[in-house]
């Protein structure tokens, strides 16, 4: 079996899931949303301090809207045994976790896609259309390393009790590195052309750690779904 | 229950396993030739379950060596798996795809076995009679689903997810079907469909290993019935 086709196929089938649930969809459309409003409230009317908040912001809102994507994608699979089936089927853990990481990344992405520009509306930043390409690039690979890294430790925890609990605090530890070069990133990239350098340095880092993080979690995969 | 050494079906070897810090099963000893049926009974609670996911390569046995066709359960799981089904006892769906998707997702991750029919012979447009047979729709049909393919799982009755199950092995159809109380939820028709079924896949060449509490099923003529009990396996009836 080619393992990246049963990864499309593993993929394929979570968005069907969630095209008819819509659980995640509301969950994290809504969440996202008032993590936005929230904090803005909490951070006052100088509008320096907004303009500058903002990217960080944005990747709060989408690090923990990666944590409730990859929770729901797992319980959903979780229920009448329907996953334990699916690993009892001839397809190595590997394809299966590209599968959840593909959908919850695609997922995660489009989601930032959609958060941007409302973050940089409501704080006020602005966006020079001559970087518009590596906010792109930032948000390309900064939701993949939230969903690398989500989508692994959902899998750890989905037959505990206290999951939902338990996520936050495995994942959050682990994503620094790629919290740090997104925001990082979008910071520069918000500055315009002259900051081009230095927001690609950081995406460059973002790159590294997600390739790692690939690498480690779709390998060791299997110690987190089989006994 | 012996077949010889090669080829066994199932072969187990002191086999034990813990769950929740107690030993379920103590030192099971179990040799299935290919193409028997063995019945699996015992008490609530007595590791039944627990045996079925470890011949499924769900569970790691604690102690002792586990084989199912000569690859050890442990080392070479997945060369297990491609030779074995579990009809567990809600069915493995997914309630969010209707029956159709979830046998075809089946069908989609499970590499073609050799001996099946394939969709087209050589220069042959259309599929093969015998390759329409075994789609997921006609497979439906057999268990009596035609009318919830389209459905979504989580519409369906117990029974029902039941059916479908039995409609992934049919499909899938591996060299060992393992099942957990397979007639648990279905009727009276549900349960001569899934006698059909095991008698046909043992006419196959198929080896079933079922744990069932349903006596009056014995009209299958099971090659052997064993019970477990105090996490030992004992010969209970043929």
């Amino acid at each position: 079996m080619n393992d990246l086709i049963a990864a499309l196929t593993v993929a394929r089938k979570d968005f069907r899931q969630e095209l008819r649930s819509r659980a995640t969809t509301v969950a994290t459309l809504f969440f996202s949303a008032i993590t936005l409003v929230m904090m803005a409230f909490g951070l006052g009317r100088d509008p320096e301090l907004m303009r500058s908040a903002a990217p960080g912001v944005l990747w709060v809102a989408l690090a923990f809207a990666g944590v409730i994507a990859a929770a729901q994608s797992f319980q959903a699979d979780l229920e009448e045994g329907a996953f334990e089936q699916l690993l009892l089927l001839p397809v190595s853990r590997a394809a299966v976790y590209l599968g959840k990481l593909a959908a919850s990344w695609l997922y995660l992405f489009v989601l930032g896609a959609l958060m941007l520009p409302i973050a940089l509306g409501l704080y006020g930043a602005d966006a020079p259309a001559s970087t518009w390409w590596l906010l792109g690039l930032v948000l390309l690979l900064g939701t993949l390393g939230l969903a690398l890294i989500a989508t692994f430790y959902a899998g750890l925890t989905a037959n505990l009790q206290a999951r939902e609990a338990l996520l936050p605090v495995l994942m959050f530890p682990v994503i620094v590195p790629i919290m740090l070069g997104a925001v990082r990133a979008t910071e520069a990239a918000l500055m315009g052309s002259a900051d081009a350098p230095l927001a690609l340095s950081w995406v460059q880092l973002l790159g590294g750690f997600d390739l790692v993080y690939l690498v480690v979690c779709a390998s060791i995969f299997h110690f987190v779904v089989d006994d | 229950m012996s077949g010889g050494q090669d080829g066994l079906a199932i072969e187990l070897r002191g086999v034990t396993r813990r769950m929740g810090g107690e030993y379920v099963l103590r030192g099971i000893d179990l040799e299935v030739a290919p193409g028997k049926l063995v019945v699996l009974r015992g008490s609530n609670g007595t590791g039944k379950t627990t045996l079925l996911r470890l011949l499924a390569t769900r569970l790691r046995p604690a102690g002792g060596q586990a084989l199912v066709f000569g690859h050890d359960l442990t080392r070479e799981a997945a060369a297990a798996r491609a030779r074995l089904g579990l009809l567990t006892v809600m069915g493995g769906s997914f309630p969010l795809l209707t029956g159709r998707e979830n046998l075809e997702l089946a069908t989609a991750l499970t590499p073609r076995r050799p001996g099946l029919p394939a969709r087209a012979e050589a220069g042959q447009a259309e599929p093969t009679e015998a390759w329409k047979a075994r789609t997921p729709l006609a497979t439906l049909g057999r268990v009596g689903l035609e009318h919830g393919a389209d459905k979504l799982v989580r519409t369906y009755s117990s029974g029902m997810k039941k059916r479908l199950g039995l409609a992934r092995l049919l499909l899938l159809d591996p060299d060992l079907w393992l099942l957990d109380e397979p007639y648990a939820a279905l009727d009276d028709l549900g349960k001569r469909l899934m006698d059909e079924c095991v008698t046909a896949a043992q006419a196959r060449g198929r080896t079933v290993f079922m744990a069932s509490h349903e006596s009056d099923r014995d009209h299958l003529g099971p090659d052997a019935v064993i019970e477990l009990k105090d996490g030992t396996l004992r010969m209970f009836g043929a």
